[in-house]
């Protein structure tokens, strides 16, 4: 096959392995993302080294958006949806949809300019990094020319011209030889569970707790900006739950806490860090030497909260659950409370996974006897979360073995 | 023409990845550890990649083995937790494996056996249990109970419930009354009886109520380890293990099951992405690398290093320091072209300077030079050198966050700090300026293994230097960071200059 070229759905860490694999063979990517910035959710992911590397991964991300965002190979392509695929003997035709790309991401220079001038809080946003094409993206919902006020702010802003407001959603056929689904997951949504996500603004989930020490290198109360003295990590959120359905355990939850709460006491000791679990899993293959010393740092509550109110100072959170082992109802007040939440199908996951001839198995994830099976017959392959829950390191694992079997499909090896 | 691919595995295991590989167009061999018979095993290995010898022992092969690459598919060593749990083990108390081999040879129970015998396994009760453990368990309970009748408790610390499919059966197991007890605090205590049977004494936490149980067989999980063998074979192909003795390193950035030796790869049980049982998508990971590495213009490490024969002093300061064993010691000593990862920790080792890294042909990247000071550091300046893979980022990270960057600071990217000569660590002192600082990746993340851990063995050196040339030691900084840590740039970087201005006068 001259020039084989490959489909990729997604632009997480996944799928951005896979284009790097793919394209270690000249193998060309057209790399789709339905959110405006490629990188997943990974990318908005903070270092947990204390003085030394914990293996979380989050670097991972960074490496693999630089590195695909730099090669010749490798086409991404944020805030484009796949729309229908049809098959026309071997090769796939897709119709993508694109979000229009008010800023040219070959002409940004990241400068943040516009997002300095831009009136409307949420019309200009900035990804979580820097190696993002374009770094800035314009959310026309939030643009104050979506109620008909003429606002051109940005425009006028911008040193390099790379705004143009008259773009239009536009329709594009790519064409590929394989396609690799690698579509993520979704956060499950803590808002129905009684830990008042929501409702209190001290109550946060992991996934904006990592944003947050990303980008500010230090954890803050929502409520008023000061450091948490006590914070509270209450697992299984979604995960492993009867009532809900979701009877899988999401696998990187107890490794992510434990990681977090690790760096947060190494870097300040008098911060009390409490644990709400069932059971806690490994995380790493130093898991047995990681472990021991955070027996002792950490208060560990073998229960998940019955629900949480607000304490007294109307800002800190009162957890309350069964204490097993004295048989009574019991409290603990933290200045924040983290919900470990579980990992997901992604939204759209089965409707674009039947785009392609794959059907999800019962747990809504896709059934990886289809992931290897079918690449062989026919061109379709799955990588990362879109599988099932696993970590960052194991995403990127997924990602090489979907792109090798994809090159044998193509045969290029 | 194909080159073979050495396996280094047990008959069943190694097989297995054989297998493996050869669906995937490999040509392989098969040799095995250590047979205990010496009657082909495997011996030291010499060479590099794309020409590893290796010997052979116990055979009547006078040459060596030639391979281009070799994968390492160990045999973990289970250790059952008897003396973890203080108990013996007998025909009443089994490891896990002897009672699934034993399993099929237990006599079913009559109808009217009612309360029928009962098994109890243990699942960590003394240090942690895997996923694996929990599945081999779950997978025969339905035989266990329904065929052979049996009633089964379970007790455990924490179930280990991280692969695909296990919490769903574990849910199943209990609706159709599998007792699981779980521990926390309090663990259960043990008593054997003459015959070797336990009691076990606990307190249900359930219902906080206390429960003796004896079991007709008691089952210990056991834990999989890397053995001596497994060791062994690490050592003498002179690449890292992990924590756990198993190759590779367990270095985030070790791809497709790589290790720091290029072309040999190992395996790690337990690796499937999705915590289940397979090997093939393990396997798929390191053939997509193996096939990768015959494209050599397409390698990301751009650079090479040789040493110039005419400054060399056999020193063998570079052998010892490179991470990768590139270095060979014959007649010359000189580094191999295709072991090479151009990470430039022995350019900057060799104190005759005689090594130097330069382009690979048709390599797809410019590489980064060293960097020059020459105009870029006045009187007063403060001089960073920053890994380009972390420091580098860190400080764009930082910049797309909106934060000033401190604007009396010089930043050079290098490689990798690793390629930080001491003289480089000097120099900005000789143009005098205030302070320099090197920022590099985190112990443990480092794409060179240890280039940051060389970096900063020289910048202590160059302290003690500094001290003796009247200058103060702070005034040569070390730090580690990563590209997702913007702001901490920012922090580091003028905690730094605070430091330095109040060194001034």
């Amino acid at each position: 096959m001259p020039d084989p070229s490959v489909l990729v759905v997604g632009g997480g860490v996944a799928g951005l392995s896979s284009a790097l694999e793919l394209a270690r063979f000249g193998v060309r990517t057209h790399v789709l993302d339905s959110a405006p910035f490629a990188g997943g959710h990974a990318i908005g992911f903070s270092c947990k080294a204390t003085d030394q590397c914990v293996r979380c991964g989050a670097c991972l991300a960074e490496d693999r958006l630089h590195s695909a965002g730099n090669n010749e190979h490798i086409r991404i392509l944020p805030s484009s949806r796949l729309q229908n695929v049809y098959r026309e003997g071997r090769r796939f035709f897709a119709t993508v949809h694109r979000e229009p790309q008010y800023i040219d991401p070959d002409r940004c220079t990241g400068c943040g300019r516009c997002l300095e001038v831009c009136p409307a809080p949420g019309a200009v946003n900035r990804g979580p990094s820097p190696f993002n094409r374009p770094p800035f993206v314009l959310d026309a919902t939030q643009c104050l020319r979506s109620s008909k006020q003429d606002c051109r702010a940005c425009v006028e802003a911008c040193p390099e011209a790379a705004i143009s407001l008259e773009r239009e959603v536009s329709e594009m056929i790519l064409d590929a030889d394989a396609v690799i689904l690698a579509s993520g997951f979704l956060p499950f949504d803590p808002t129905d569970k009684p830990y008042g996500y929501g409702r209190f603004d001290n109550v946060v989930t992991n996934l904006e707790l990592e944003r947050m020490l990303r980008e500010n290198n230090r954890v803050k109360r929502p409520s008023d900006g000061t450091p948490p003295s006590s914070i509270g990590f209450v697992q299984c959120v979604g995960s492993r739950d009867e009532h809900l359905g979701n009877l899988w355990c999401s696998r990187v939850c107890c490794g992510s806490a434990l990681r977090m709460a690790r760096v947060l006491q190494h870097r300040d000791p008098s911060v009390e860090v409490t644990v709400f679990y069932i059971d806690i899993q490994s995380f790493g293959r130093d898991f047995e030497t990681v472990f021991p010393p955070l027996q002792d740092a950490i208060h560990w509550v073998r229960a998940l909260p019955a629900e949480t109110s607000l304490a007294e100072d109307g800002s800190a959170l009162k957890v309350s659950y069964f204490d097993s082992e004295s048989g009574q109802p019991a409290a603990k007040t933290v200045d924040l409370l983290v919900l470990s939440v579980g990992i997901t199908p992604g939204e759209d996951l089965e409707e674009t996974a039947g785009l392609v001839g794959l059907k999800p198995g019962p747990d809504g994830f896709l059934d990886p006897s289809h992931a290897g099976a079918l690449a062989r017959s026919e061109g379709v392959t799955a990588a990362g979360t879109a599988l099932g829950p696993m970590s960052i390191s194991d995403a990127v694992k997924s990602a090489e073995a979907a792109s090798w079997r994809t090159l044998r499909y193509l045969q290029v090896v | 023409m194909q080159k073979h691919i050495l396996i280094i595995g047990d008959q069943e295991n190694g097989q297995c990845v054989a297998d493996g590989l050869a669906g995937g167009g490999f040509q392989t061999r098969l040799l095995s550890p250590s047979t205990g018979n010496a009657s082909s095993e495997l011996g030291p290995v010499e060479g590099s990649f794309d020409a590893y010898r290796v010997e052979v022992t116990g055979t009547e092969q006078p040459h060596p083995l030639v391979v281009s690459r070799a994968i390492v598919a160990p045999t973990p060593v289970p250790k059952p937790a008897f003396s973890d749990l203080g108990l013996q083990p007998g025909e009443h108390v089994l490891s896990l494996s002897a009672f699934l081999d034993r399993m099929p040879t237990l006599p079913p129970v009559p109808d009217e056996a009612r309360p029928g015998p009962s098994v109890a396994f243990f699942l960590g009760l003394s240090g942690e249990t895997r996923p694996s453990v929990l599945r081999r368990v779950l997978e025969v309970l339905p035989f266990l109970r329904n065929e052979l009748r049996r009633q089964v408790t379970i007790l455990y610390g924490n179930l280990k419930v991280s692969g695909a499919g296990l919490e769903a059966r574990v849910r199943d197991a209990r609706t159709q009354g599998v007792v699981f007890l779980r521990f926390s605090r309090i663990l259960p205590t043990f008593s054997q009886d003459g015959e070797g049977r336990v009691t076990i004494s606990c307190v249900d936490e359930a219902s906080r109520l206390p429960v003796t149980i004896r079991p007709d067989l008691a089952v210990v999980d056991e834990d999989l380890r890397a053995g001596a063998e497994t060791r062994r074979v690490a050592g003498l192909l002179h690449a890292d293990p992990g924590p756990d003795g198993f190759l590779p390193s367990d270095n985030v950035l070790r791809l497709g099951f790589q290790t720091n030796r290029r072309g040999i790869a190992g395996l790690v049980p337990e690796a499937d992405p999705l915590g289940r049982d397979t090997l093939d998508d393990d396997l798929a990971a390191v053939m997509v690398h193996m096939r990768a590495l015959e494209r050599l213009d397409d390698w990301e490490d751009s650079k090479v290093a040789s040493i110039d024969a005419g400054r060399c002093a056999r020193c063998l300061t570079c052998y010892r320091v490179c991470p990768h064993g590139a270095v060979t010691v014959e007649e010359r000593v000189a580094i191999a072209s295709g072991a090479c990862f151009g990470c430039g920790t022995c350019e900057a080792a060799c104190p005759a300077r005689a090594i130097s890294l330069t382009q690979r042909e048709n390599a797809p990247q410019e590489i980064g030079p060293v960097p020059s000071l020459e105009g870029a550091v006045q009187p007063g300046a403060v001089v960073v050198f920053g890994c380009r893979r972390s420091a580098d980022r860190a400080r764009a990270l930082c910049r797309h966050l909106g934060r000033e960057l401190p604007s009396d600071l010089v930043f050079l990217p290098v490689d990798c700090a690793g390629r930080i000569s001491r003289n480089m660590l000097l120099e900005p002192f000789l143009r005098d300026a205030a302070g320099v600082l090197v920022l590099a990746c985190h112990p443990g993340n480092c794409h060179a293994e240890r280039g940051n851990l060389h970096a900063r063995a020289r910048v202590e050196e160059v302290q003690h230097m500094l001290e003796e040339l009247g200058l103060e030691k702070e005034r040569l900084g070390f730090h580690t960071l990563a590209a997702n840590q913007g702001p901490a740039f920012d922090r580091i970087a003028k905690e730094f200059i605070g430091r330095i201005e109040g060194l001034k006068g």
